[in-house]
C-alpha cells in the first residue's frame, strides 16, 4: 500500500531513491544532493525525470540554477523534532521560487504534516509504521492560520 | 545488599504509582508503603514487566529507584527527590488539601 | 484589553479539538509517548514530579476579572484549588489529569484564554512589563506589539520544532522591568531623532547553566518592520542553531559561537532577502490591535494626592503606600500591587478565593483589569488615589495587604523540589525560611529594595543569576545544598551575579541571608543600593562575615 501522500489522498509513487552512488535505477529517481553536484550533467542529460534529495545541513541555494531542471526536492526529517526542513521549504518556494513536488521524507507524522503542508510541502512520505487513513485527517485540523500562507502557492499544494 | 522498587506515573491521570508484585500478578499502586521492594535480580525482571506496561500504555516512564529495605518489606527512600515524590510537596497548599 | 476576534475564536476551539484527539491517540496507543511528549508540551502539558503540570499562558500578563475567576473555578475543579504564577507571567496548575487537559483547555477557551506554547521549542508567551500603558517613564505601550508577536509566533509553520525554547521579552519604558538582556530576543521600545517608534533588538540572552546577557544586534528597527525582523532572526536560528546537544542548543550558544555582528549581519542578509513589505506591520493593522490597549475611562479627579493625610495617621497604611503603590501617568491614579508574598506565602501561590477576591477588587477598583509580574505578583494597574484607602482595608482583610514589595522577602522562587521534575533542591522552603527571618516590616523597609531569587536546579527558572541575592539549590550526594550569588541584575546595567563560596546546607542558607543583609546595613552610604554596594567593596566582603565560624559546616 502506498504511503504517499499528495492532494489529499494516498497516491501510487512513481519515484525511486538512488543511494550516493552504484547503478542507478530506471525511470524518475531521486538522488543525494552531493551525487547530483558530482554527476550533474550526466543525471540532467538521462531519460526519467529527476529529484534531489537535501539533508537538514544542506543549503537549497545549492540548487538555485537548478530548480527549473528538477521535478522534485525531498526534504528529511531525520526526527520529527528536527524543523530545520521547515526553513528550507519556504526557502525553496519562497526564495528560490521552486514549482515541483516537494516531498517529505523520513520522520513523517501525521501531526506535523499541516505545519509541513503550511510551509511549502505538497508531497508526504509517512513512516512506514503509521495509519495513512488516519494521518490524511491532519489536513482539516485547522481551518485557520495567523500566518500568510506560502507564496508564490505551489501548484497541487493541499 | 542493594534494594529497589520500581516507580512511574500513570498515563492516564499522571498519579506517581509503584510496582506491587505478589506471585506471578502485579499492580500498580499509588501508595507507596505497598510497593515491592526487590533485589537487583528482581529489579530487572520487574523493570522489564514495568516497561510492557508502559509500550501498553498504562504508565510512563518507569524506573527502579534505590531504596534501604528494612528487613520486613518496608523500605526508605535514599534520596530528598525520591521522598518528596513519594510524600508530595513539603510545604504550602498542597498540604492543606 | 484585548479581546478575541472570528479568527482568534475559532483557531483556539480547533486547537482545544486537536489537542483532545491527540490525548485520544496517546491514550489508545497510537501515538507512543515519545510522539506525545512534544504535542503536549506545545500544549502546556508537563509531566511533573507527582502529576501533570499544566501552564496556562498570560498574554503579556494581563487578566481581565472573568478571566482570573476562570482560572480559580478550574483550581477548584480540576485542580487542588490553587495554582501558581511563574517568572513569565503564566500560571501554573499542578495537578492536572491527562484525561481532562482538553476540558480545561476548553475551559479556558470560553474566557479567551489557552496554553499554546507555553512550553516545547517553540516561542514561548511574549512577556512584558507589568506596568505596561501604566508607567509615567514609557515611551511606547508595549502590548500592541506583544500581541501582534502572539499572532505571529501562535502555530508558526516554520518555527514549531526550533532547537530549542525561545522566549521573547518586550519594553516599552526607560526601566527595564521585563529583563529583556535574559531573553533569546529582548525588545526595547526607543524613538529615533525624528521621533518615529522602533526597536533596540537584543539577541542572546539567557539564564540557565550558561548565563550570558543579550547582546545588541540593531540599535533602531522601524516598528513596521518588527515581525520581519524577528522572523530573520527565527529562520538563521532554526537553521543553524545547534540540535546535538540540548544543552548548547539555545539561541544565545550560536550567538556567542558565531559572535554577535556576525550573527547580526547574518539576520540582516536573511531579511534584506525576505518579501519585507509582505511582513510589514501596516498602520491599519497596529491600530486595530492598538484599540484594545486604549486607556479604561479615568474619571477626572480633583485630588493629586489624597493618601497622603490618611497616612500620616496611620503608620501601617503608609508603609503600604511606601511599597506596593506606585505612580500611574495618570496624576490621580495608582498602580497597586499585591504581593503573593510574606507570611510564609508560597513566592507566586494562590489559592481559588484568593483569586475570587482579587478578581472581585480589580472590578470594583481597578476596571477590571489585573496584571501578573515578573516576580510573581499581581498588579491592580489603574486604580484611584481616592480609592487606596478603600482597597487597601480590603486588602488587609483577605491577607493580601502584606507591604513588602521590592524587599527581601519580595523572593521570587521557582516550584523546585516540591513539584518538578527536573530540580535538584527545593526553593520553596528555603523562601520561607528567608520569609520568617525578615519578619520585622519595620526592618524590611528600613533595608528598602533588595531581590532575592532561588532556582531549585541550574535551569534556573527562578532567576538567581540576576537577583540582589541569588540562591541556587544542588543536589551533593542526595542532600541538597545551596549556592549563593551576589550582585545579580537583570535591570538596566544588567549583571550575572558572583558566587560567593562554597555551598551551604538548608538550614544554614537564611543565616548566610541575614550577614550579607547586615553588611549591606552596616557599610552603604546613604542611598546606595545592595548592587552598588557589592560592585563597591566585591563579594570578598561579604564572604568574610557569611563564611566565618562557619567553615567548618560549609559543605
Amino acid at each position: 500500500m502506498s504511503r504517499l501522500i499528495k492532494n489529499l489522498a494516498l497516491v501510487a509513487d512513481p519515484w525511486r531513491e538512488a543511494a550516493a552512488e552504484g547503478p542507478l535505477p530506471d525511470g524518475d529517481v531521486i538522488v543525494p544532493l552531493a551525487r547530483f553536484t558530482a554527476e550533474r550533467e550526466a543525471l540532467l542529460a538521462r531519460e526519467g525525470r529527476l529529484g534531489v534529495r537535501l539533508s537538514p545541513d544542506d543549503d537549497p541555494a545549492a540548487l538555485a540554477g537548478d530548480l527549473g531542471h528538477l521535478d522534485l526536492v525531498a526534504l528529511a526529517f531525520p526526527r520529527f523534532t528536527d524543523g530545520r526542513a521547515y526553513s528550507q521549504a519556504r526557502l525553496l518556494r519562497e526564495r528560490l521560487g521552486f514549482a515541483g513536488e516537494l516531498r517529505a521524507v523520513g520522520d513523517v507524522l501525521r501531526d506535523q504534516l499541516l505545519l509541513m503542508a503550511r510551509c511549502g510541502f505538497d508531497a508526504f512520505e509517512l513512516r512506514a509504521d503509521k495509519d495513512p487513513d488516519d494521518a490524511l485527517g491532519a489536513f482539516a485540523d485547522y481551518s485557520v492560520a495567523y500566518q500568510a500562507p506560502v507564496s508564490p502557492a505551489p501548484g497541487g499544494r493541499v | 545488599m542493594e534494594h529497589y522498587v520500581i516507580s512511574a506515573n500513570s498515563l492516564r491521570s499522571g498519579a506517581v504509582v509503584w510496582l506491587r508484585v505478589v506471585g506471578d500478578a502485579f499492580g500498580w499502586t499509588e501508595a507507596a508503603a505497598t510497593a515491592s521492594v526487590g533485589d537487583a535480580a528482581q529489579r530487572d525482571a520487574w523493570l522489564a514487566i514495568a516497561e510492557a506496561e508502559a509500550r501498553q500504555n498504562r504508565v510512563v516512564a518507569p524506573y527502579a529507584v534505590d531504596v534501604v529495605a528494612d528487613g520486613a518489606g518496608g523500605f526508605t527512600h535514599t534520596s530528598t527527590r525520591e521522598s518528596v515524590r513519594a510524600g508530595g510537596p513539603t510545604v504550602g497548599n498542597a498540604l492543606a488539601r | 484589553m484585548y479581546r478575541y476576534d472570528q479568527l482568534d475564536r475559532t483557531f483556539v476551539a480547533e486547537r482545544v479539538r486537536q489537542f483532545r484527539d491527540q490525548v485520544a491517540r496517546r491514550l489508545d496507543g497510537r501515538l507512543t509517548e515519545d510522539e506525545f511528549k512534544p504535542l503536549r508540551l506545545q500544549n502546556g502539558l508537563y509531566l511533573q514530579l507527582h502529576a501533570y503540570m499544566l501552564r496556562v499562558a498570560i498574554p503579556y500578563g494581563v487578566l481581565s476579572s472573568r478571566q482570573l475567576r476562570a482560572l480559580a473555578a478550574i483550581a477548584r475543579t480540576y485542580d487542588k484549588g490553587y495554582g501558581h504564577y511563574t517568572t513569565r507571567q503564566n500560571i501554573q496548575f499542578n495537578w492536572i489529569r491527562l484525561d481532562q487537559a482538553a476540558d480545561v483547555l476548553a475551559a479556558l477557551a470560553e474566557v479567551e484564554m489557552h496554553a499554546i506554547q507555553t512550553s516545547g521549542n517553540c516561542v514561548r508567551n511574549v512577556t512584558t512589563d507589568h506596568l505596561a500603558g501604566i508607567a509615567p517613564d514609557e515611551i511606547a505601550d508595549p502590548r500592541p506589539y506583544c500581541e501582534l508577536l502572539r499572532q505571529w509566533s501562535t502555530l508558526h509553520p516554520e518555527f514549531s520544532f526550533l532547537p530549542r525554547k525561545f522566549k521573547i521579552a518586550v519594553t516599552g519604558a526607560e526601566a527595564d522591568r521585563a529583563a529583556i538582556a535574559v531573553h533569546d530576543i529582548g525588545l526595547r521600545l526607543v524613538l529615533d531623532a525624528a521621533g518615529a517608534v522602533g526597536f533596540e533588538v537584543l539577541v542572546g540572552g539567557g539564564l540557565g547553566r550558561t548565563p550570558i546577557l543579550g547582546s545588541v544586534i540593531r540599535r533602531f528597527l522601524p516598528a513596521s518592520d518588527l515581525l520581519g525582523y524577528v522572523e530573520a532572526i527565527l529562520r538563521v536560528y532554526n537553521r543553524y542553531g545547534r540540535r546535538d546537544n540540548i544543552y548548547k542548543a539555545r539561541i544565545k550558544i550560536l550567538v556567542k559561537a558565531l559572535g554577535a555582528e556576525a550573527f547580526g549581519r547574518a539576520v540582516e542578509a536573511e531579511w534584506q532577502a525576505m518579501d519585507r513589505d509582505g511582513m510589514a506591520i501596516d498602520a491599519g493593522m497596529l491600530d486595530r490591535v492598538a484599540t484594545h490597549f486604549a486607556p479604561p475611562a479615568y474619571a477626572e479627579l480633583a485630588d493629586a494626592a489624597p493618601e497622603r493625610a490618611q497616612a500620616m495617621r496611620e503608620p501601617a497604611f503608609a508603609r503600604w503606600l511606601a511599597r506596593n503603590v506606585l505612580p500611574h501617568r495618570v496624576p490621580c491614579y495608582r498602580a497597586v500591587m499585591i504581593a503573593l508574598k510574606g507570611g510564609g506565602a508560597v513566592p507566586g501561590d494562590a489559592t481559588a478565593e484568593t483569586m475570587e477576591r482579587v478578581a472581585d477588587l480589580a472590578e470594583l477598583f481597578s476596571f477590571g483589569e489585573i496584571r501578573v509580574t515578573h516576580t510573581q505578583n499581581l498588579v491592580l494597574g489603574h486604580v484611584a488615589a481616592h480609592d487606596l484607602a478603600a482597597l487597601w482595608h480590603a486588602l488587609r482583610v483577605a491577607g493580601l495587604a502584606n507591604p513588602v514589595v521590592g524587599t527581601v522577602t519580595d523572593i521570587i522562587a521557582c516550584p523546585g523540589l516540591d513539584y518538578c521534575a527536573l530540580a535538584t533542591a527545593r526553593a520553596i522552603p528555603i523562601a520561607q525560611a528567608i520569609d520568617a527571618a525578615f519578619a520585622d516590616v519595620a526592618e524590611l523597609h528600613d533595608i528598602g529594595d533588595l531581590r532575592i531569587n532561588i532556582s531549585g536546579c541550574i535551569n534556573s527558572c527562578g532567576h538567581h543569576h540576576v537577583g540582589d541575592i541569588g540562591i541556587l539549590g544542588v543536589d551533593k550526594r542526595g542532600q541538597e545544598v545551596y549556592q549563593l550569588t551576589l550582585g545579580g541584575s537583570s535591570a538596566d546595567e544588567a549583571s550575572l551575579g558572583t558566587i560567593l563560596g562554597p555551598s551551604l546546607p538548608p538550614d544554614q542558607v537564611a543565616g548566610a541571608v541575614r550577614r550579607v543583609v547586615d553588611v549591606y546595613m552596616e557599610r552603604r552610604e546613604p542611598g546606595e543600593s545592595f548592587l552598588a554596594l557589592v560592585r563597591r567593596l566585591g563579594v570578598d566582603a561579604f564572604k568574610a562575615r557569611v563564611y566565618g565560624g562557619l567553615e567548618a559546616h560549609a559543605a
